[in-house]
């Protein structure tokens, strides 16, 4: 089923996620994400799609089957490969995670500095995404002092900060309003242009359906793959 | 951009300032009170050097008043006495100690009237030769034939009381280093294993953007390194301070119009050992940012 392209950047093959011994959320997932693709991930709620998320920024290993990341099983190297792998990842985080007590500017920083960037390159390339979110006036602020938005923003600012080679972002529009959230999806996908391969979990079937980029869309029984670029479309169950 | 710098240590600061307070004042005592075990244990090693070296080569015979004045009386036995050292070869020189003087240095110690009513025996100081082997069985045997009663002290038994004093001191103040340097460490342990459990969401969201275990492990080291750099520095200033208190004020107080022996005064302590009393908050230092490392990568180890 899966077409395991020579270019897929990710990789589920026959993936089933469990936690503990509860019954299974995921089973036989199977699909890729070629390079440099565009990719909504759409479903209900606790359909798995943050599931999905995480096993893709290695955050959760799967029960049985393989993921692989960059055409490479991630779990396969050491703890320093994996690291290495997840500096080519931005991550928005449905809840932020924003760290409370840094301020905006130290916070987007924060992936420049585990990559050994320069102070001074960190410095100007901060201020300048800070600007394109409209959060310029906010350097010094704390996230918590900040609205909703105002942190989801942030959060994006810093997954796309080191250009990451695969964005994945988990609700990224779930607090800003339609104007804000065109312009963070523009951003998405001039990235995506750049590219950097991007998938958006999402239910917001109203900004789905405004951009025409093949979505993995987790049904009842399954995952599906709809306008899909390419001749196949993977199916999985989750059941 | 300075500051820039300085804030980047700052993932962990926040969070766990009570820890890190509590470590700052446990250290600090800690490099305080070592720093004081360790100028002990060297006075007291010092100490013992001197008064080792100042007694080699010398000799003290004591003469007993005759208990009934007779042809060979006191100054008799004396000349007795010294006569058998000018022909004992090795002894470079003696002096009779006048009795006024023998009361003047017991006097302070037993007391005017016990003094005057005390038999003192004449004493006489011998100078040996540089390296000169004495039989002093057979000195003594010589010297108790014509002066009975009389004592060759020769302080080799007063010195190795001393000797195993002091050594027993320098043996417990370096284990009360080893034991302080012990319980630093645990306390750096536990500080490091708390902050990264209350740290524990900043520490995974750091891994999950590709921080490795080094790089966390250097934030919480460079924490320590702020935190327990002034407090060893102000712990070991302190301990010197005390050290030189305590010299000078048992100088104030055992002078009293005579000057202090130089074995205890701060001068006692050679300048290696001031550069070695010195050293303890900078190993303490070190010691606390090494383990505060290597207990981080430990437990980020394990959580990964």
């Amino acid at each position: 089923m899966s077409m395991m392209a020579s270019d897929s950047i990710v990789s589920f093959d026959n993936v089933e996620m469990r936690y503990g011994d509860s019954p299974p959320i995921l089973r036989n997932v199977t699909f890729d994400i070629p390079l440099g693709s565009f990719h909504f991930l759409t479903g209900r709620s606790g359909a798995g799609k943050s599931s999905i998320l995480r096993m893709m920024y290695l955050a959760l290993r799967p029960s049985r089957g393989q993921v692989r990341i960059f055409g490479r099983d991630p779990h396969q190297g050491n703890a320093s490969n994996i690291a290495k792998i997840r500096r080519r990842i931005g991550i928005v985080f449905q809840d932020f995670r924003l760290i409370d007590h840094l301020s905006v500017l130290e916070n987007v920083a924060l992936p420049l500095r585990i990559a050994g960037e320069r102070e001074s390159v960190i410095h100007r390339h901060v201020s300048e995404l800070l600007e394109w979110v409209g959060l310029s006036r906010y350097l010094d602020a704390r996230p918590p002092a900040l609205s909703g938005g105002q942190q989801q923003r942030i959060a994006i600012a810093r997954a796309v900060i080191a250009r990451p080679s695969l964005l994945l972002a988990d609700e990224p529009t779930g607090n800003v309003d339609d104007r804000l959230a065109d312009r963070l999806l523009f951003l998405f996908e001039e990235l995506n242009r750049a590219g950097t391969t991007v998938l958006i979990a999402t239910h917001n079937e109203n900004m789905v359906s405004r951009y025409r980029h093949p979505r993995l869309v987790i049904i009842g029984e399954g995952v599906e793959m709809q306008y899909s670029r390419y001749s196949s479309a993977s199916t999985v169950y989750r059941k | 951009m300075a500051g820039m710098a300085r804030r980047s240590r700052r993932e962990f600061a926040v969070s766990h300032g009570n820890t890190v307070a509590f470590l700052g004042w446990t250290v600090g005592v800690m490099v305080y009170l070592a720093t004081l075990a360790v100028a002990g244990a060297l006075f007291a090693q010092t100490v013992l050097d001197r008064w080792s070296l100042s007694l080699a080569g010398v000799v003290t015979v004591q003469v007993p008043q005759a208990s009934q004045p007779a042809s060979n009386g006191p100054l008799n036995r004396i000349d007795s006495v010294t006569a058998i050292l000018d022909e004992t070869p090795g002894v470079h020189a003696h002096a009779v100690l006048e009795n006024a003087r023998t009361r003047a240095l017991l006097e302070p110690w037993l007391g005017e009237s016990l003094i005057a009513e005390l038999p003192l025996p004449l004493m006489i100081d011998v100078q040996l030769e540089r390296g000169a082997q004495v039989d002093f069985t057979r000195l003594g045997e010589r010297i108790t034939s014509v002066a009975p009663g009389s004592v060759l002290d020769d302080h080799g038994l007063w010195l190795s009381r001393v000797a195993a004093t002091a050594s027993t001191l320098a043996r417990g103040g370096w284990i009360v280093v080893l034991l302080v340097g012990l319980v630093a460490v645990i306390s750096v342990v536990f500080a490091i294993l708390s902050g990264l459990t209350v740290n524990r969401d900043i520490v995974e969201l750091l891994k999950l953007m590709g921080a490795r275990d080094t790089y966390i492990a250097r934030r919480f080291q460079g924490h320590m390194v702020g935190t327990t750099l002034p407090v060893c520095g102000l712990g070991g200033l302190c301990a010197i301070g005390t050290v030189l208190a305590v010299t000078g004020l048992a100088r104030e107080n055992g002078g009293r119009g005579q000057a202090l022996p130089v074995q205890l005064s701060p001068a006692a302590l050679s300048l290696l050992d001031w550069v070695i009393v010195a050293a303890v908050p900078v190993a303490f230092a070190i010691l606390t940012v090494v383990t505060a490392r290597l207990a981080a990568l430990y437990a980020l180890r394990r959580m990964s």
